[in-house]
């Protein structure tokens, strides 16, 4: 796949008008602002209001070809043919050992094409699996993506004169007062997600927060999405957990990462369902969600269970809604019910300059749920 | 007079040991036979007004905590990266960096490849500080997995052909990861040279500065440096080294012996060979040293404006690099050795309107079949390397007033690295990816207690790396009182 | 579990694993696409009288448990040869004769050098208890353990390890001899070496033995035991495709598009061949698919049979005509010769592996008149101008070879066959073969014999360590058929 090495999304200019601090982080190849003013109050802001996040950095790839259908069947854990047009469904792609190697969503524009969004690329082996089925990828990622976010997205969308009838997982291809978007509802959090030509970023950008004034909208950078994303325990292949590259890598497996809720049970032609079915007794760990009483701990910090080490944390953060400390963490199946009390160690910091020991909890996922939509 | 570490060599492993073993309080000598240190980083006139560095133009980057703390920026060393290579045909060009129509970006597997060699050597040497970056889902890893190891049983042109995609490019890196040494790039195995794919670089004033900068790093933390003096053999007995018999009759008293030559030149040029175990004799025998490089220093009355900076390769291409293994491993000469080409941008180099070229042959045999090197074989390189010359720059050649042909029993002579091998060693699977040939012992250990091996191919990937490490495991067996 | 079974291709692994399943009690039934049975382990009239074996001309690997299970010996198979020492013939005609007798061989060696002689017994010896050590790896069918000592010889290459023992030319060329499949540069080509070393024909590890009768008598042995045990047998039945219902085989498609239903099918594709079905092409996945079809190609080799009328005498010291004999000069003949196949040529020095099947086998010819079974490997599997054109040449080169040896032996020749590996392909329908790698060799058998697909088991030669006529991929495709089975 070709694609420039570093590269600006559509909405580049109004982000960095909007980029108080400067503050810039690079995710996939793409500059995108890791905060406008504040990670806490703009991740609040997605919570209560309403928050516009610029998501080009997800790439999307169109595949196409007579055989379509068919190459789907097998890359994905859900059965491709059974997707109407207009719709999407969320879903892993595994390595031939059952190894996650991508966890994202596929849309079916029609008889014979397939969006496939992929948020931490893998681009070559998927393109090397389809050349034997006739499938050509064509890559979308000139687009530009903003994510609607919020308890008023539907709201904002509204006024904004797009007609927001879409079900949850939906996309609709639309005129948009004089230029061309895709509208859809395939992200977590009860939004919408508006995909435009990438010369159109600035027009859909200032529409966007014109229409979302009112509700007080802000613009969200990628900590707080992330945040968002945290809250809702969904691990992200290439951000929480290092997906599977080799290809008959049977880890990370899914049933370690909390996915198996992707993988349709009758659909017996993916990739790698030998190997899944096999190693899926075996796995003796589980994706849970813990809260600490205290600060951040770094990634992989061990986990104790009266000394014994019974697991590991991934990703973690400070969440602002929950006022709490919350991380995912990888625990061994005996000590993941929620409720557990577990220790970890805490690095030192600035103003704490020894190492301290915390408590954690274990807590359901997701940490926080989110309401389909909440009219205004 | 008793000394705690007595290092044989002082090239730049040996001068980096020094200065950090004297650093750490440890009483420290480093003997060496020629009149200058530096070995193979050193600076020499050879022809009035004309200076080239005669092993090398550049040496693997220096690891930067070994740089901050020689303090050699301070020093005078200011280690410049060597700047994109170039490879040259008749009729087309390709440079050495990241295109946007490949398809992957050449940077990312630079660098993915730098740090498989880091991983390598840290493994190599139980370095903690460095341990491989273990992705979070590994479980306790199988003991007899080494990193690279699905680079020893790919070749050089599969690896190249799945990760670029494109001809030219690949034989372009091809004949980067060969230069200087020899293989064929179509057998399994082939692609552990891909390590040495480092951003290697030049220093300011020329290599020869850097071992000044060691010099000076090294006695001032209080290391004492004798240079001109031979060492001849490693006193030792019952199994322990005890110091260094000197060619002046002199001897050095040392806890730690550190050897910064071969394996192959410390046990048979340092020992009675019937003094020593079967097992060592048996390894030693059995290590396979392979010398391949030959280096032509030209002096040109005129400058090169127009040349490109960097290495230029001249027509790289994957069968001749295969043919000139086979050349290679029959003791003859091919007639179209691998070469790469360097005008030197230093100007303190050559004198005003003069320039420097310098070129670096693989493949070419330390042992030739017909019998020695004669004036004719060196003559032959000059030729080969005068061709390319004018090839790559047309009309360079009649601008050529002297040449010095650098053969491996040159470089052997100079260096005391046998066979003329500047890796201290075949670049193979068996004698890479293992901590040494005695399992019990692991680099830069011996058999013999108190005896230190820094001289492997540790070296190959980074300057003063086997050095530092050799230091560091000697500062410790002498804390821990092992040497007593 | 009871059901039927279907065995695809009848080779010897397919006839070794219809007869284990039948004696299991199940009802077998064999599908050979060519009208005779034996695959390429054939002995043809290559000439009026005389035959020849078609393409293996010595087994070295035929499994015992096989031998003694099946009781083949009751079933006519017997030897015309039972270890057949190895001979490296030399142009200045002081060739090596390498046997079961350590102290005879190493007084052939102190010919070429005394250190090597004296070397020889120990080296005989070691080499020999690593590789029974290395056994479990290749021969049993569960779990192995991997010895220790994997992990320094799968970075080993052949001509390091023989360069560490040896000096002579003679010694090592011998050695390389039996490991000529992969380029003795190759790291890890010195398990090929173990591999060889560690096979027992006739109760002798790492012999060389004839059938009487040529390898077809082998075929004959087996299909007796099989027909014995109930086997039935389909002949010109070609199979396209494999059924697969709910991920279990269920069947298996002709290509005249008749099904016919089984629950157990054992097929003679190797995974490349796998790969060409529909089903394969399902359920294996992405990475092994591209893997596959990027695969390296394997080496290839001809076959060239010679019809003398008189015995061959070679020249120099005197050898044993019932030897395997090998022509090759140094290690460096292998290396060049793997780097010219590689790159699509005939190397310039061929290297040859020589067999006189009517030595010990006097039938196959008529009476004073010989056989002269010549193996030429490795080779590019495509050459330019294509093999028609090479043909001859190459026959020209690899007899005028053997004459330099054994002068004369060109002028008894009055009938010839050659076989390119176009031939070969064609013929016995070899196409399917894998190469040799360290990983093959290392792998272990459920990788190779085991597919995604419930109750397929692949039994070809490619589902061995290294393609050789041993009927053992065929028994352990059988245990894990009858261990696993087919879903309720």
């Amino acid at each position: 796949m070709k694609t420039p090495l570093v590269r600006a999304t559509p909405f580049h200019a109004r982000a960095a008008a909007a980029n108080l601090e400067n503050a810039w982080v690079l995710r996939n190849g793409v500059t995108l602002a890791s905060f406008y003013s504040d990670a806490n109050s703009e991740a609040l802001a997605a919570r209560l209001r309403v928050a516009m996040a610029d998501i080009s950095w997800r790439r999307r790839i169109m595949l196409e070809g007579a055989r379509a259908v068919e190459f789907l069947s097998k890359l994905v854990t859900r059965d491709a043919a059974k997707l109407s047009p207009g719709t999407s469904f969320k879903a892993l792609w595994l390595s031939d050992g059952g190894g996650v190697r991508g966890a994202d969503a596929i849309a079916r524009y029609g008889r014979e094409s397939f969006l496939l969004v992929v948020s931490a690329p893998d681009l070559d082996w998927i393109e090397s699996s389809a050349a034997a089925y006739d499938v050509k990828l064509r890559d979308m990622n000139d687009e530009g993506g903003i994510a609607i976010v919020g308890p008023y997205a539907h709201a904002t969308v509204e006024a904004a004169q797009l007609t927001a009838d879409l079900e949850p997982l939906a996309f609709r291809k639309l005129s948009w007062r004089g230029i061309d978007v895709t509208l859809s509802r395939f992200g977590e959090h009860g939004g919408y997600e508006i995909w435009c030509a990438p010369d159109d970023g600035t027009v859909v950008w200032d529409r966007i927060a014109r229409a979302g004034e009112s509700f007080g909208l802000e613009p969200a950078g990628v900590d707080a999405m992330d945040v968002l994303d945290l809250e809702a325990g969904i691990a992200r292949p290439g951000l929480d957990y290092e997906p599977a590259r080799d290809g008959h890598a049977s880890e990370p497996s899914p049933v370690a990462l909390g996915l198996e809720s992707l993988i349709d049970p009758d659909h017996q032609s993916f990739n790698g369902r030998t190997a899944y079915l096999a190693a899926r007794e075996r796995e003796p760990m589980r994706l849970a969600g813990i809260e600490i009483h205290s600060d951040i701990p770094a990634p992989f910090t061990p986990l104790l269970l009266k000394g014994r080490a019974v697991g590991h944390t991934l990703c973690s953060m400070w969440s602002p809604s929950l006022r709490r400390a919350i991380a995912l963490a990888q625990i061994d199946v005996s000590a993941f019910a929620p409720g557990t009390k577990l220790t970890l160690t805490l690095p030192p910091s600035r103003a704490v300059r020894e190492l301290r020991t915390a408590e954690a909890r274990v807590v359901a996922l997701p940490f926080l749920k989110v309401p389909d939509s909440i009219a205004p | 007079m008793r000394y705690d570490a007595a290092i044989i060599g002082a090239g730049a492993e040996g001068l980096a040991a020094a200065a950090l073993l004297a650093g750490a309080g440890v009483k420290t000598i480093v003997v060496e036979r020629s009149e200058r240190a530096g070995g193979r980083a050193t600076t020499r006139e050879f022809h009035p007004g004309f200076r080239a560095s005669p092993f090398a133009d550049e040496l693997p980057p220096i690891p930067a905590d070994i740089h901050w703390a020689l303090d050699l920026s301070r020093r005078g060393a200011i280690f410049r990266p060597a700047p994109t290579s170039t490879a040259i045909w008749p009729d087309r060009q390709s440079l050495l960096r990241a295109r946007e129509s490949g398809a992957s970006s050449v940077h990312s597997f630079l660098r993915n490849a730098a740090e498989r060699a880091s991983d390598l050597r840290a493994r190599a040497t139980h370095d903690s500080n460095r341990a491989p970056q273990r992705s979070f889902f590994s479980r306790p890893a199988v003991p007899a997995s080494w990193p690279c190891e699905d680079w020893m049983a790919a070749s050089l042109a599969e690896v190249l052909a799945r990760e670029i995609g494109d001809p030219d490019m690949e034989a372009h890196l091809a004949a980067a990861a060969l230069r200087g040494w020899v293989a064929d790039p179509f057998l399994p195995g082939s692609a552990l040279h891909l390590l040495s794919l480092q951003r290697s670089g030049t220093v300011t004033g020329g290599l020869a500065t850097l071992a000044d900068a060691l010099v000076s790093a090294a006695r001032e933390a209080g290391a004492e440096i004798s240079l001109g003096r031979d060492a001849t053999d490693i006193r030792h007995a019952k199994g322990r080294v005890s110091g260094i018999g000197l060619a002046d009759g002199s001897e050095i008293e040392a806890r730690a012996v550190i050897s910064t030559l071969d394996l192959k030149r410390t046990f048979l040029s340092f020992f009675q060979w019937n003094a020593l175990p079967k097992e060592i004799v048996q390894a030693v025998g059995a290590f396979r040293m392979a010398g391949t490089t030959a280096r032509v220093l030209f002096a040109l009355d005129t400058v090169l404006p127009g040349a490109k900076r960097g290495a230029i390769y001249v027509a790289p291409d994957l069968e001749q690099l295969a043919a000139a293994n086979s050349a290679w491993r029959s003791g003859t000469i091919a007639a179209h050795l691998p070469v790469a080409l360097r005008v030197a941008d230093d100007p303190s180099l050559a004198p005003a309107g003069s320039a420097v070229v310098t070129a670096t042959f693989g493949a070419v045999p330390y042992r030739l079949f017909d019998g020695a090197w004669t004036r004719e074989k060196r003559d032959a390189l000059r030729k080969q390397a005068l061709a390319a010359l004018e090839s790559a720059i047309p009309g360079a050649s009649a601008h050529v007033v002297a040449a010095e042909v650098i053969a491996p029993p040159d470089i052997e002579e100079a260096l005391g690295a046998t066979d003329g091998d500047l890796a201290g060693g075949e670049i193979a699977a068996d004698q890479m990816l293992s901590a040494g040939p005695w399992p019990d012992f692991p680099f830069p250990r011996s058999p013999f207690k108190g005896l230190y091996l820094a001289g492997s191919w540790l070296a190959m990937g980074a300057t003063c790396a086997a050095g530092a490490a050799v230091a560091r495991i000697v500062a410790l067996d002498l804390a821990k009182g092992a040497l007593k | 579990m009871s059901g039927d079974a279907i065995v695809v291709g009848a080779g010897v692994n397919g006839l070794v694993a219809a007869t284990y399943l039948a004696r299991a009690g199940r009802k077998v039934l064999v599908l050979e696409a060519k009208d005779r049975l034996g695959g390429a382990c054939q002995t043809t009239w290559f000439a009026s009288s005389f035959r020849g074996p078609a393409i293996a001309h010595a087994l070295t690997a035929l499994d015992p448990r096989v031998v003694a299970e099946l009781k083949l010996a009751r079933r006519g198979l017997k030897f015309a040869v039972r270890d057949m020492p190895l001979v490296a013939l030399r142009a200045d005609g002081k060739h090596l004769t390498n046997g079961r007798d350590l102290r005879a061989t190493a007084r052939n060696i102190a010919v070429h050098s005394r250190a090597d002689a004296e070397t020889w017994p120990r080296f005989r010896r070691e080499l020999f208890e690593l590789a029974r050590r290395m056994r479990p790896l290749w021969w049993s069918d569960g779990k192995s353990e991997i010895p220790s000592e994997i992990a320094r010889l799968r970075r080993l290459s052949l001509a390091a390890w023989l360069d560490s023992r040896f000096e002579s030319d003679a010694v090592k060329a011998a050695l390389a001899g039996d490991a000529a499949s992969l380029s003795p540069l190759a790291p890890g080509s010195s398990l090929l070496l173990l591999w060889r070393a560690a096979q027992e024909m006739c109760g002798l590890q790492g012999a060389a033995a004839i059938p009487l009768g040529g390898p077809g008598a082998l075929v004959d042995a087996l299909t007796a035991a099989a027909k014995i045990a109930g086997v039935e047998f389909r002949s010109g039945a070609h199979v396209s495709d494999i059924r697969v219902k709910d991920g279990a085989a269920s069947g298996v498609v002709l290509d005249s598009g008749d099904e016919i239903p089984a629950n157990v099918v054992l097929a003679s594709f190797s995974r490349a061949g796998l790969l060409a079905t529909k089903a394969g092409r399902t359920a294996l996945g992405f990475s092994e698919s591209v893997a596959l079809e990027r695969g390296v190609s394997p080496a290839a080799s001809a076959k060239v049979m010679l019809a003398l009328n008189a015995p061959p005498a070679f020249n120099g010291v005197a050898v044993p005509l019932r030897g395997r004999f090998l022509l090759a000069d140094r290690l460096e003949t292998f290396v060049a010769a793997h780097a010219a196949s590689r790159a699509g040529r005939v190397p310039q020095e061929l290297v040859l592996e020589v067999v006189v099947p009517t030595a010990g086998d006097p039938e196959l010819a008529p009476l004073g008149q010989h056989v002269v079974s010549i193996r030429i490997g490795p080779l590019p599997r495509h050459v330019a101008g294509g093999w028609d054109a090479a043909k001859t040449p190459l026959a020209a080169k690899a007899v005028a070879a053997l004459d330099r040896c054994a002068s004369g032996l060109a002028r008894h020749v009055v009938a010839a066959q050659v076989l390119t590996p176009d031939d070969i392909a064609a013929r016995y329908g070899a196409e399917d073969s894998c190469a040799v790698t360290v990983e093959r060799l290392l792998s272990d058998w459920s990788s190779r014999i085991r597919t995604p697909i419930k109750g397929l088991f692949l039994c070809s030669a490619a589902s061995e360590p290294v393609d050789a006529v041993s009927g053992r991929a065929g028994r352990i495709a059988a245990t894990l058929a009858l261990r696993e089975g087919a879903a309720k």
